[in-house]
């Protein structure tokens, strides 16, 4: 199930929202059974099969902490055996599901082999629950005070909000929450800012993100007619659009949280705002690059073992984060492109030690910002492309000219997008019939200033919530905004899709 | 927290609830009622003919007609007005843009009705049995006063796999008797804004409805050099290496056939199947002829008239013999598409049964076609054919 569904907005939100309150009401752990039945509802609607991968999984992981703070409490050595088994085991099972195509397709071509593919059907979420049981179980290690119930231990595990895609919340963030008996009654502050930020999610998902994705689809599906104008408006096309789906998501995920009164942790903090790369990746999936720092960076020696180590650290981290976004050379080598960065970085912050402070021009600020926008959306080219041979074409492209027209593919499919077809109406200077795609050229540019310059959606809810009790207008005009902001998200989640026979 | 923005929150949540909740809904019903897609009713109201694949199924459902005309882009400019005038029918048109055999077949069944597969074509192929094949459970058809029906059958299409299809993304909400995915159709913006309230503008503004003579017709720019349009230079060939109809081709073609076509014309024996094969222009036999796929073309083309004519209720009319009209690219957008003048004379032709290919003439048909074509000098295309 995803939240820009029917299905989860008419039934699976409203129902799971009111049950666990009312339940709660008679009893707190009976509310806590409906959540964990809600999440498994939530994650097998789609496939039931992927519960046969998540439960044993959950329940093996449990049973190992378990035994760590229990049976061995004291026993240091078998405590750090339990884990580096429990890490082999989520490690593993991450590698059958998620990457065993990819080493065979690796296998078959560096020894000239030709083994079946297993298509295995990749569990929902595997890859951000893998990481969650590994941090559990670094935490449980190192901390053997640490305790929970299999009831406890599975609602974290499976916590529908957060599941699919993060953000990855820490043991030591959730559990106190939901033993928290305050935070089991419905507080209104908590849920209308949670609904805020939900229905902010929905639009950059729905209004934004999956707008921009037709013309990045149509575009890459007829690569060959791209020229060089194209090539750049899919690339900045697509850095738009997963920064408005992913960080549209997280807002969800987050928004929802606080609709069951509970703190869900940021995952974007304006990353394009970025001045470095290090910056970036303070701001970009925030969750994610913690979890690296605390438990793949610092575990191997983090800055600890002198300056090549370190850089052999970092680069390993991005490889791996590249990895784990997907089963793909493409996300290595876009991994390995933001490792490098951070190297550069680190060596040019290095050089400069002990600098004298001097306050930095705005427009150096400007350039650095736009610097890092550039070299960041050239990276998720190879994040985009169906393989690195692709994401060279996309890049290459750029090169080999061709600013007047680019292909109808791009452009036609955004254009039919009823809010687009708005903006064409109001285009009195005739801009797309003197340069096809200009409106869609002109939103993209509008996007990135927004990105750029625009408070982001924590911000905005945060200011929401100051300015709301000020004024009965402003109160009264953020009911009707938000409102109707999410009732066209809701008619949103269909359109037409128009045939595009291309002869005719 | 103070109690009094517990309550000030708690107001806004409500309110903002309701909000969402009521627009939403309103948002639905005005679908429901407008009904742009036909989906639950007649037309209460002016409307669009618009969306092919999303309106089609509701014309079939809940329009007034006793005839069908359905077909691809090649049968968008024909005119229901001239057919029933010509016919003496109440026709509805039904396109589908870039639609091969399985999709308008599977169309037309909706509409008039299908029988279920032959015991002998399920053992056919036993790697994809027909009862794995989705969409072909038999079905009882919306219409049972439908007399005649008119669909096009391009070659081409025919001697394609029974499963083709351009299109994977359909809106199956529309096709499927599921109330509940109707959420799809009901909460639907572009069916609320492109549909709804448009039908609702032009009804306020007293506005007409598009005709079934408009819906979907197109004029575009034609002429020798635009038909051949992506030929390359023609060249003398001799067919010694012509593909020929192989055995595994005409397991496709009978597959194709009586998997598609079959069961809805067994299924309606009082209805007259007017199978038309338009009229593909020159620069199509000069590809087919530089592809080496003339003969081909030819035994598959005479492959599937001997299927089809063993059927009482099929007439077929093939025009590939109007050489003053395929010759004649002035009147060709593309290899394939014809002018709409050509497309009210086919209906004139087929209303005199001139024509008309039944199991005596089939092969006079083809062998005529083939001493035509193979012969033909198509060098003299080159000086329309960009380097």
């Amino acid at each position: 199930m995803v939240f820009n569904s029917y299905v989860f907005i008419f039934l699976m939100l409203p129902i799971s929202i009111a049950g666990y309150y009312l339940i709660n009401k008679l009893s707190c752990k009976g509310g806590q059974i409906f959540l964990l039945f809600s999440s498994l509802v939530f994650i097998g609607y789609m496939n039931t099969a992927y519960l046969l991968v998540l439960i044993p999984s959950v329940l093996i992981n449990y049973l190992i902490i378990y035994m760590m703070n229990h049976a061995f409490k004291t026993k240091v050595g078998h405590r750090k055996v339990l884990m580096i088994s429990g890490i082999v085991f989520n490690v593993l099972l991450l590698a059958v599901f998620k990457y065993c195509d990819f080493f065979i397709d690796n296998i078959n071509v560096i020894f000239k082999k030709d083994i079946a593919f297993l298509h295995l059907l990749m569990p929902l979420g595997i890859s951000f629950y893998t990481f969650k049981q590994i941090s559990v179980l670094a935490d449980y290690h190192k901390d053997d005070n640490l305790s929970c119930t299999l009831l406890e231990y599975g609602i974290y595990m499976t916590f529908y909000p957060q599941f699919t895609q993060g953000p990855i919340v820490l043991q030591s963030e959730f559990m106190p929450q939901l033993r928290d008996h305050e935070r089991k009654k419905w507080d209104s502050v908590y849920a209308s800012k949670g609904l805020c930020r939900f229905t902010l999610g929905l639009a950059k998902k729905v209004l934004i993100a999956d707008t921009i994705a037709k013309a990045v689809d149509g575009g890459y599906e007829e690569l060959a007619e791209v020229n060089a104008l194209g090539a750049l408006v899919l690339i900045l096309g697509y850095t738009l659009q997963i920064y408005f789906d992913f960080s549209g998501y997280s807002d969800m995920a987050i928004g929802l949280g606080n609709l069951f009164h509970i703190d869900l942790p940021e995952n974007f903090d304006s990353p394009y705002k970025a001045r470095s790369i290090d910056e970036f990746w303070d701001r970009w999936h925030i969750t994610l690059t913690r979890f690296f720092t605390r438990y793949v960076y610092i575990p191997m020696g983090g800055s600890r073992k002198g300056e090549v180590r370190t850089y052999v650290n970092v680069f390993i981290v991005f490889l791996l984060s590249g990895l784990w976004h997907g089963a793909e050379w493409s996300f290595v080598i876009w991994g390995a492109l933001h490792g490098v960065a951070m190297l550069i970085s680190r060596m040019i912050r290095e050089k400069a030690k002990n600098p004298v402070k001097k306050a930095e021009s705005r427009i150096t600020g400007i350039l650095k910002n736009v610097g890092i926008f550039v070299y960041v959306s050239i990276a998720w080219v190879f994040f985009r492309a169906r393989d690195t041979k692709e994401a060279i074409e996309v890049i290459t492209k750029v090169f080999l000219g061709g600013f007047d027209n680019m292909t109808e593919y791009i452009y036609e499919m955004f254009n039919k997008t009823v809010e687009i077809s708005w903006l064409l109406r109001l285009d009195a200077l005739g801009l797309e019939d003197k340069l096809g795609g200009m409106i869609l050229i002109l939103v993209l540019i509008v996007l990135i200033l927004i990105c750029m310059l625009a408070p982001n959606s924590r911000q905005m809810t945060e200011n929401w919530q100051d300015k709301v009790t000020v004024s009965v207008r402003g109160y009264a005009v953020s009911i009707i905004i938000t409102g109707l902001l999410f009732a066209w998200c809701v008619l949103s989640l269909s359109g037409v899709t128009s045939y595009v026979y291309w002869n005719f | 927290m103070s109690r009094d923005k517990k309550d000030i929150f708690g107001r806004w949540f409500i309110c903002t609830v309701l909000v969402a909740v009521v627009l939403t809904v309103l948002a639905g019903v005005v679908n429901v009622i407008a009904d742009p897609y036909f989906h639950y009713h007649k037309p209460v109201i002016k409307y669009r003919l618009n969306d092919e694949r999303y309106i089609n199924d509701g014309i079939a459902r809940n329009f007034d007609y006793d005839a069908v005309i359905i077909g691809n882009s090649l049968f968008q400019n024909f005119k229901t007005s001239r057919y029933d005038d010509l016919m003496g029918t109440k026709s509805i048109k039904l396109p589908y843009s870039g639609a091969g055999i399985r999709e308008l077949w599977q169309a037309l069944g909706r509409v008039v009705g299908r029988d279920e597969l032959s015991v002998d074509l399920i053992s056919y192929d036993p790697k994809d049995g027909a009862k794995n094949i989705g969409g072909y459970a038999p079905h009882r058809g919306y219409n049972d006063s439908v007399r005649e029906v008119m669909i096009c059958t391009d070659t081409e299409d025919v001697l394609r796999s029974y499963s083709w299809h351009r299109y994977s993304d359909y809106p199956t909400y529309l096709y499927d008797d599921d109330m509940l995915d109707d959420v799809n159709y009901i909460f639907n913006k572009d069916a609320f804004y492109r549909g709804s309230v448009y039908n609702i503008g032009i009804t306020m503004l007293g506005k007409d409805s598009t005709t079934f003579d408009d819906y979907s017709s197109w004029v575009r720019d034609s002429g020798w050099e635009i038909a051949c349009s992506g030929l390359d230079k023609m060249t003398v060939l001799d067919h010694d290496s012509d593909r020929q109809l192989s055995e595994g081709d005409k397991e496709r073609i009978y597959y194709n056939i009586y998997t598609n076509m079959i069961p809805v014309i067994e299924a309606n024996p009082e209805i007259r199947f007017i199978l038309l094969i338009p009229p593909v222009s020159l620069a199509k036999w000069a590809e087919y002829y530089s592809q080496g796929e003339l003969t081909y073309v030819f035994e598959g083309m005479e492959y599937m008239m001997s299927l089809l004519t063993e059927y009482d209720n099929v007439e077929i009319y093939g025009f590939d013999d109007a050489y003053e009209i395929t010759g004649d690219l002035n009147r060709y957008c593309d290899k394939m598409h014809y002018d709409a003048g050509v497309s009210e004379w086919l209906l004139e032709e087929i209303s005199k049964g001139d024509h008309r290919i039944d199991r005596d003439n089939y092969m006079e048909y083809t062998n005529s076609l083939k001493a035509y074509y193979m012969n033909y000098d198509f060098t003299i295309l080159n000086e329309y054919i960009s380097d």
